[in-house]
């Protein structure tokens, strides 16, 4: 992910729909039950997951996320789902289904229900992601008791990660600019030293920012104000999503729409 | 006797390298009252400010906050009433939203969050910020990193400011922004910069300050137009007061004096 790729992201978070002004608290939760349902599918179970898809549609739709932000960094990661599932056609070999004479063997059908399952999960905490701005979700984690230490190493991650970068790339375009074209040779050692004097100004930036923060009273405790209202929308919101993901988990839905549709054919 | 806001009597501190950066400074600032404090770079500006609030101990002298000496033990109570505004507002803004960087200081001084709430959403009402309250601090742009910057100190009432170069990296319209607010305070300030302009426009009296020591203290609308005081110690007269005698000289020869001519009649 490059770093607009990460900006483009980090900006969507900030909107103001709906679903961006739900409690973080909420919408972690829900996605966790989401996740949890997704997993718990059974393992050749491809068409049942398929309805489950509403719960990143409807939070794109809703919290006007560009459907192609999600999409493109769905791909990037799938390499992981394919190198989790490539073996099972391998070992699980047993014919299962028939479509159109073919015999389809239960690895691959597995196979399927891993990529869908992929996909469902990684574009649910993507949504999440895109429609909560980082510092809320640190709030909201902070409201769920995550220890402080882990939330104010987070908090200042996110603050000065950009300013590192940007601080890297004026470097490297400083270097850029004089070497003209001359490219053998030089590269270790001006990497060497590039990173050397990121590490240097970050060491001095981090020594400002203490001062910085002593300066307004800082004690060695961050404190951090408390502004989250878990309402009943936020709520609704939870008990909503997990009970229609557990109907879709309990309830053969997918089946009986196949009936009906047999029916009617 | 009334007490002063700063009081600083012979001041001297020396870097663990050698370099003598005071050499004895001695001046006042009264209560409300704004002073410039310019001279070339390492004239010893930044360590006047590092001084003043803490981060250094004095060789020899001493200085004086609101009638309380900065020491160790004075520490707390001195930043209290000291507002520090650094030269790089990325180190000044280390939290990740407008929101949680302004109400850092009140929740250190130990505000709950009920009541710290109404009084950061205030302060950034104050100078004109109010609707980025959620926004990402590095999302900001410069002139309003700086105002928030401001917001940031002024949310806990001090009684004395100092700034270090605050209008550096603005563009024109966000520099006058700053100005605008920066005159409409009642606390005493200390402004040190290079912007002489901006001196003339917020100080009625400056101090100049080469290798150490203060060279002169005074008006600023005399002092600055005094070129040959001011330039052997590095600084230029500022255009607004150059207009009659040193520009004419200056534009002597030069191809732009034809043109001067024509504008001025």
């Amino acid at each position: 992910m490059t770093i607009h790729s990460a900006r483009l992201l980090d900006q969507l978070g900030y909107g103001e729909t709906p679903i961006h002004r739900l409690d973080p608290r909420a919408k972690t939760l829900a996605t966790l039950g989401f996740i949890l349902i997704v997993v718990s599918f059974p393992k050749y179970d491809v068409a049942p997951l398929i309805p489950l898809a509403l719960y990143p549609l409807a939070f794109m739709i809703l919290g006007q996320i560009p459907p192609g932000v999600i999409l493109k960094r769905t791909l990037a990661v799938s390499p992981f789902a394919v190198l989790v599932g490539i073996f099972n056609p391998l070992f699980d070999t047993e014919p299962m289904v028939r479509i159109a004479g073919l015999s389809i063997s239960g690895g691959w059908v597995s196979f399927a229900s891993i990529l869908v399952r992929f996909v469902l999960t990684i574009s649910a905490a993507l949504a999440l992601v895109a429609t909560t701005s980082f510092p809320r979700i640190c709030q909201g984690l902070d409201a769920l008791k995550v220890p402080r230490a882990f939330i104010v190493q987070m908090l200042f991650l996110y603050r000065y990660l950009f300013v590192l970068v940007e601080e890297a790339l004026r470097l490297r375009r400083a270097r850029d600019l004089r070497r003209f074209g001359r490219r053998r040779g030089l590269r270790p050692r001006v990497a060497a030293s590039l990173i050397g004097v990121l590490f240097l100004r970050t060491y001095e930036r981090a020594e400002r920012v203490y001062l910085a923060m002593c300066a307004r009273g800082f004690d060695g405790h961050v404190r951090l104000a408390r502004r989250l209202r878990f309402g009943w929308r936020d709520a609704a919101f939870v008990t909503g999503t997990v009970a229609a993901c557990l109907i879709l988990r309990l309830v053969p839905v997918v089946h009986w729409l196949g009936r009906w549709g047999e029916s009617w054919l | 006797m009334t007490t002063a806001a700063i009081e600083v009597v012979d001041l001297a501190y020396s870097y663990p390298d050698g370099t003598e950066a005071l050499r004895g400074v001695s001046f006042s600032v009264a209560e409300g009252e704004a002073v410039g404090l310019v001279g070339p770079n390492g004239a010893g500006k930044s360590t006047i400010t590092w001084l003043l609030s803490g981060f250094l101990t004095p060789a020899r002298g001493r200085a004086v906050i609101e009638g309380r000496e900065v020491r160790k033990a004075t520490l707390a109570e001195v930043r209290r009433r000291l507002g520090v505004i650094f030269q790089n507002p990325d180190d000044q803004l280390f939290m990740p939203t407008l929101f949680d960087d302004v109400a850092f200081g009140l929740l250190n001084l130990g505000g709950d969050s009920a009541d710290v709430e109404p009084r950061v959403v205030a302060a950034l009402r104050r100078v004109g910020l109010e609707s980025e309250r959620n926004r990402f601090a590095g999302h900001l742009s410069a002139g309003q990193k700086r105002l928030a910057a401001l917001a940031a100190v002024l949310v806990v009432g001090p009684e004395v400011l100092v700034l270090d170069e605050p209008t550096s990296d603005l563009d024109p319209r966000a520099r006058r922004r700053f100005i605008e607010q920066t005159a409409a305070l009642s606390q005493a300030r200390l402004i040190a910069s290079h912007d002489l302009e901006m001196i003339l426009d917020l100080c009625p009296r400056v101090l100049l300050l080469d290798q150490g020591r203060v060279v002169a203290d005074g008006p600023s609308v005399e002092i600055l137009a005094d070129a040959s005081l001011i330039e052997p110690h590095g600084l230029e007269v500022p255009y607004s007061l150059r207009r009659d005698h040193k520009h004419r000289f200056r534009l002597h020869g030069t191809p732009h004096e034809a043109e001067h001519r024509k504008w001025e009649g």
